[in-house]
């Protein structure tokens, strides 16, 4: 027999009751009522940690019962077992399990899963979709940052058709090359995701030589290939809404920090994949690697990421931070090959 | 003669809200249930949340009966999918063009209210205590009016009418809620309000100052010395003064949070009533702030596995500071009508659960 309370749904005042079982039926007996219930018509609710428990009867009356424990033998009686969830809820060995299966999920989901979903969501999405983002995004530049081109037409005209007559690893891609004077940005060139590039006139005056040119053109058509602007935008979207599910909560200055290093290592990839897009287009061509190793050389010195004054450990911190891996790296990635096979004689331009 | 009738009985003694759930205890619902919720891609999180609102609930105990919760995970669901949706939309709109995304953000603003009003309705009907329900009965025209009206008057006043804005706001849902057959009622006046904003808009106005003040001068000098030493200023000084900046306004948020909250809470429970019964909110800043600093940095040290009983310390916290004071015996509210007929679910299914936590 279990004292519990009795309400009946339709004031607040609570009854005393006790509870027993009779032929796997209920009794629930007090001073006002009596009331023989069959087990199936009884609704229990879920035992969450030492809350109180409910039995819900058919007539919209229920019964609490305030420690949960001692309703155990009472239900087994009844015949009712618990859910799987139930028993998992109580058990410190499956939550000891489920948290190392969490983290081993979510690490999963981060290195492999958003990764791949968002590349197969980049690579479906029809062309009209990547036109309309690279206009905003083109639209956007052209009015706040950039100018038009120092650079006389002959010398766009060769540099497009030097670029045009060079095979492209996996098969031909519709881009553009757009020509603009950098001003803020500097030397640089960026990719829209419907294939336009936009090569700034100082990176052209950095070349050496039309083929470091086109090294970094081929890395930039890497990220039109493998469609990064989507493939970034739906990461990075997803990061930063799990960060602020988990965090949230707690501070926004928690969710800060997961998102901007979790979206760095992201970026990070894309360029690596760049980078190999762009080796591979030269190596089609018979050119060597080194030429974007070098570009890369100089870009760095251009923008004063030299390797004067900065201590290791400091530069071990922004790596983290960065969009883009070490240019060391990158460059050691690129020139390494240029050691296994050596430059052909350069072609003039 | 007659004797005079006695005096009124005595009014039945306050009753304190308490908290009873367990750190521990909760870490195992909370654990399995966020497992399942990640293998079947977030589905199972509407499962989730009604197992966490259950648990809260049925630990909070009142005059020796608990709360209870009622959401259907279904319903919760599909509200889900819909915020997803305004969430996407919101996001990447801007991508596509700057229209777009004013189109959107118009037609998010024309149906938060209704949102709300929603989730208030959701909330309250799916709440109960001794078995009877409570529920909201705000009107949908109000939601709007207090919403766009004073909502946006708040905005271009550039936040001094919030205070007016958030009294507004706590009237619609609290003079708008009822449980059983009694209704909730607000007698807070906004000069109250005010008077509680006060001096955490100074302490805000302050913080501000001092740490804008305080980065530019850090700048300032920053740039200073390297003209003077003739090197380019150094990026990574600047961006290191920005984060020092962007953490202290952090900072300085986590400790005038529960001033405000702390106040507010206690303004609006103090004057709020159900029926004749009162209110007594005696929430103190310096423990909540001692709370929300020790939560911070334990979720901060065990990358975030210290939420559970980060949020069963502050339920225990909340719950103690507020008493309710019976004007007569609690076993005399009656249930409303419509609750006799059973909940079949078609009036919830049109529901939305939507936390502002507000």
């Amino acid at each position: 027999m279990l004292s519990a309370k009795y309400f009946d749904g339709r004031s607040s005042r609570p009854q005393a009751v006790t509870l027993s079982v009779l032929n796997h039926c209920l009794l629930v007996r007090g001073d006002e009522l009596e009331c023989l219930v069959s087990a199936d018509e009884i609704a229990l609710s879920e035992r969450l940690g030492a809350a109180p428990r409910t039995l819900r009867l058919p007539d919209g009356s229920f019964c609490e019962i305030a420690d949960p424990a001692a309703l155990e033998p009472l239900l087994r009686q009844l015949g009712h077992t618990d859910s799987w969830v139930d028993r998992a809820q109580r058990s410190w060995a499956y939550a000891g399990v489920a948290l190392l299966l969490f983290i081993a999920s979510c690490a999963a989901a981060y290195v492999w899963g958003l990764p791949w979903a968002a590349q197969q969501t980049a690579q479906r999405l029809p062309s009209e979709v990547l036109e309309i983002l690279s206009a905003q995004t083109l639209e956007f530049l052209d009015d706040h940052l950039l100018e038009t081109s120092q650079l006389d037409l002959p010398r766009q005209r060769e540099l497009q058709a030097g670029f045009d007559a060079l095979i492209k690893p996996q098969g031909a891609l519709p881009y553009r090359i757009l020509f603009r004077a950098g001003g803020a940005l500097g030397a640089n060139a960026l990719a829209l995701p419907d294939g336009r590039i936009v090569l700034l006139d100082e990176l052209v005056k950095l070349a050496d030589n039309d083929e470091q040119i086109h090294a970094v053109l081929g890395h930039e058509l890497g990220h039109v290939y493998h469609r990064h602007g989507l493939r970034m935008l739906v990461q990075s979207t997803l990061v930063g809404a799990v960060s602020t599910w988990w965090f949230g909560d707690t501070s926004a200055l928690l969710v800060a920090a997961p998102t901007v290093l979790l979206n760095a290592q992201y970026s990070r990839q894309l360029e690596s994949e760049a980078d190999a897009y762009g080796a591979a287009l030269l190596r089609a061509n018979q050119l060597t690697t080194a030429r974007l190793g070098e570009m890369l050389k100089k870009l760095m010195e251009a923008h004063g990421m030299g390797s004067s004054g900065k201590s290791g450990g400091q530069r071990r911190w922004l790596d983290y931070l960065a969009s883009h891996p070490a240019p060391q790296e990158r460059i050691q990635a690129l020139m390494g090959p240029a050691v296994a096979h050596p430059p052909p004689s350069e072609a003039a331009p | 003669m007659l004797p005079e009738s006695d005096a009124a009985p005595s009014p039945p003694a306050p009753e304190n809200l308490q908290f009873t759930g367990q750190g521990g205890d909760y870490f195992r619902i909370w654990i399995v249930n966020l497992l399942l919720s990640i293998l079947t891609l977030g589905i199972y999180s509407a499962w989730a949340k009604v197992r966490r609102m259950q648990y809260f609930y049925r630990n909070t105990q009142l005059a020796g009966a608990s709360f209870d919760y009622h959401g259907d995970p279904i319903a919760i669901l599909k509200g889900r999918f819909i915020a997803i949706g305004l969430l996407l939309a919101y996001n990447w709109s801007p991508q596509v063009s700057m229209q777009l995304f004013g189109i959107t953000l118009l037609l998010l603003l024309a149906i938060m209210p209704w949102l709300l009003r929603q989730s208030f309705r959701f909330r309250l009907h799916n709440s109960s205590y001794r078995g009877l329900r409570f529920r909201f009965s705000g009107p949908l025209g109000t939601a709007y009016k207090v919403f766009l009206l004073h909502g946006f008057f708040a905005l271009i006043t550039l936040y001094i009418a919030a205070p007016l804005f958030h009294q507004r706001l706590k009237k619609y849902q609290h003079n708008h809620s009822h449980y059983g057959q009694s209704a909730f009622s607000f007698d807070a006046r906004v000069s109250q309000f005010y008077g509680a904003y006060a001096m955490v808009i100074v302490l805000f106005v302050g913080m501000m100052i001092s740490i804008i003040g305080a980065g530019a001068y850090a700048g300032y000098q920053a740039a200073k010395l390297a003209k003077e030493g003739g090197v380019p200023a150094d990026p990574t000084a600047v961006m290191g003064v920005m984060v020092v900046v962007i953490g202290a306004f952090f900072v300085g948020m986590l400790l005038i949070t529960p001033l405000w909250q702390s106040r507010l809470q206690n303004l609006i429970w103090n004057n709020t009533r159900l029926g004749e019964h009162r209110f007594r909110s005696e929430m103190a800043a310096w423990p909540l702030l001692g709370i929300y600093l020790s939560n911070f940095l334990l979720v901060l040290l065990t990358l975030g596995f210290y939420k559970p009983w980060a949020d069963v310390r502050l339920a225990r916290y909340r719950a103690s500071t507020i008493t309710l004071l019976p004007a007569s015996d609690l076993d005399q509210f009656v249930a409303a009508q419509e609750q006799a007929m059973s909940a079949t679910g078609e009036e919830a299914a049109e529901f939305f659960d939507f936390d502002i936590g507000l």
